[in-house]
């Protein structure tokens, strides 16, 4: 068998393979006798049909047969023999589509591959990286022990004096259309309305406002045309409303007795619950700088060295991508089939990142193969235990749900990566610097800002749980970053 | 117009001819074909000779009855043929009948 390698670029090579005739011509007697056997041709007792009778009558079907099992023995052996890391499968073309099997003449053929891109490491120690640790003023611990108090908030009957802005007003409401006119009237109990409160029309706050329970009022409101609402948005309703309490928000005094209150047990006086959660936002911004390095170190290993990635891994890593997204929005309670979203643009937008993501992880992988890091079965149990743990799942369903999607290998795989990056951290200059706020702006989404004030109050809940938000994240995506 | 295709419809492949034309005696070829049911053996002959180009010996004929069939109470038969053995003079090169395509 002849074999020749063409590089089309570094990650697309285009194998050329001669298979002989005399291999052709062994298979395909090999395949017609098999026929012969089972063949029932009219005129002849079954399997008593000679050779050349059977190979007339199903010519087409030996031929298929024979480049069946001929094509990709040579496909693979001509990979094997390269030793090209072949990603996906080959696209094979015949060179002679027409071509006679029958063995008189050897078939030629050509399959283009893809493999994984040779990376030559250029220096990888000691790249520079600034570390920003975010302070931790009294201004911050302060808004956040605000925060538990605005969470344990009590609700408090009033009695001497009308609803004012803040204030919940307990309300039955009747609503009749005026414009457009619908038979259905609208009749609510009990819908608590908090005065000036988020999502709640100017013009609700301005009717309710100074009423006391008991009291009702009749006023009618026009609705926006863009209201959230469909059923409601651009119509006019005249409202009946009768109010049947007011309450407001009774903040809880910053005291020892509150803080016990909040259930913490070591936790028993305001100046612990200060330090706890000076603690924790400390912890915080520690990681956080951290994880800045580390972007900021994959960053420049990415910059430093530019080479080709596989077209089928980052298709590949584009759709886990977006599937993940489309469960996010799932989970957000957002419609992925909503006609506004512009998923090519989306897609495109994935693309980039999937690149990114892959070149960092195919570099950080050459490295761990350079310094010969390497994660033991111990470590891979430790990990599988800890996503476990954060997910709430028993270690057998983890271990089932790993298998199915590649097995241990690729936690063995992402532990590895991390160990790279590790090192890399290690081995980098790191100039710690002044914290600079513009700084978080710069990659701020609305979903990457969302995420940070999630992380950042469950932080401040001076609590052992945030420990784990960070494994969490990890866990949710597993496989992520493996092709 | 009659054409020699008028004549000769399709060789016979089957077993027993195939056994037939393995074991013809002395170097003569026996090859087998449905003609049709008017033909006779010298218009046979020319017709073979001229469509294949070689030397017929000698040709026999059997005339088979189409099969009885019956649909319901519909009695026909099925189509009645003959079929011609041709033997070929000594010394032609191996007749094929299409089966090496």
């Amino acid at each position: 068998m002849k074999t020749e390698i063409v590089d089309v670029s570094p990650t697309r090579k285009e194998i050329k393979v001669e298979i002989p005739a005399e291999d052709i011509s062994a298979e395909y007697d090999r395949v017609s006798d098999q026929y012969a056997q089972h063949a029932s041709v009219p005129g002849f007792r079954k399997g008593h049909a000679p050779r050349s009778v059977v190979r007339t009558r199903f010519k087409k079907e030996i031929r298929a047969d024979v480049l069946q099992k001929l094509v990709p023995e040579a496909i693979t052996q001509a990979i094997t023999e390269s030793g090209l890391q072949v990603i996906g499968d080959p696209d094979v073309h015949l060179d002679n589509e027409g071509l006679d099997t029958s063995g008189k003449e050897p078939v030629t053929l050509h399959a283009h591959v893809e493999v994984m891109p040779e990376i030559k490491l250029g220096e990888y120690k000691g790249l520079e990286a600034v570390r920003r640790v975010r302070p931790v003023t009294d201004e911050i611990i302060e808004h956040m022990i605000e925060d538990l108090r605005e969470a344990s908030a009590s609700l408090q009957p009033v009695e001497d004096r009308g609803a004012q802005t803040g204030d919940t007003v307990t309300v039955d409401f009747q609503g009749r259309y005026l414009n457009p006119p619908e038979d259905e009237d609208i009749n609510a109990e009990d819908v608590d309305v908090v005065l000036g409160g988020d999502g709640v029309l100017q013009e609700f706050t301005d009717n309710l406002s100074g009423l006391r329970p008991d009291e009702a009022k009749t006023f009618t409101i026009t609705y926006p045309e863009d209201f959230n609402a469909k059923g409601l948005a651009g119509k006019t309703i005249e409202y009946t409303a009768t109010v049947k309490a007011v309450s407001r928000k009774e903040l809880p005094e910053v005291d020892d007795e509150w803080v016990k209150s909040l259930g913490e047990g070591e936790i028993d006086g305001v100046e612990k619950l200060r330090a706890r959660v000076r603690e924790n936002l400390t912890d915080h911004a520690q990681h956080e700088s951290e994880r800045s390095v580390r972007d900021e170190l994959i960053g420049k290993l990415i910059e430093a060295h530019q080479f080709e990635v596989p077209p089928t891994l980052v298709e590949y890593q584009t759709n886990q991508l977006l599937q993940s997204t489309v469960r996010d929005m799932i989970q957000r309670g957002m419609d992925p089939r909503n006609p506004d979203i512009n998923w090519d643009a989306l897609r495109e937008l994935m693309r980039v990142r999937a690149e990114e993501d892959l070149r960092g992880s195919l570099l950080l992988e050459r490295i761990a193969d350079e310094e010969n890091l390497e994660a033991t079965d111990e470590e891979v149990e430790a990990e599988i235990n800890s996503i476990a743990e954060a997910s709430r799942q028993s270690v057998e369903q983890v271990r089932a749900a790993l298998t199915k999607q590649g097995g241990e290998r690729s936690i063995a795989d992402r532990l590895r990566n991390r160990k790279a990056l590790d090192f890399l951290f290690e081995n980098a200059k790191i100039r710690d610097e002044e914290w600079r706020e513009e700084e978080l702006e710069v990659e701020a989404t609305p979903e990457a800002n969302a995420e940070a004030t999630d992380t950042e109050s469950s932080a401040a809940i001076a609590t052992a749980s945030t420990a784990s938000a960070e494994g969490a994240g990890d866990a949710a995506q597993p496989v992520e970053e493996q092709g | 117009m009659r054409t020699v295709w008028d004549i000769i419809k399709a060789p016979v492949i089957t077993e027993k001819a195939l056994v037939a034309k393995e074991e013809s005696q002395d170097g003569r070829q026996l090859l087998t074909f449905r003609v049709d049911t008017r033909a006779t053996k010298p218009e046979i002959k020319s017709a073979i000779e001229k469509i294949f180009n070689i030397q017929v010996d000698t040709v026999r004929t059997i005339n088979y009855m189409g099969k009885k069939k019956r649909q319901g109470r519909f009695e026909g038969r099925r189509p009645s043929w003959k079929k011609a053995y041709v033997t070929l003079k000594a010394g032609q090169d191996p007749f094929d009948y299409g089966e090496n395509i």
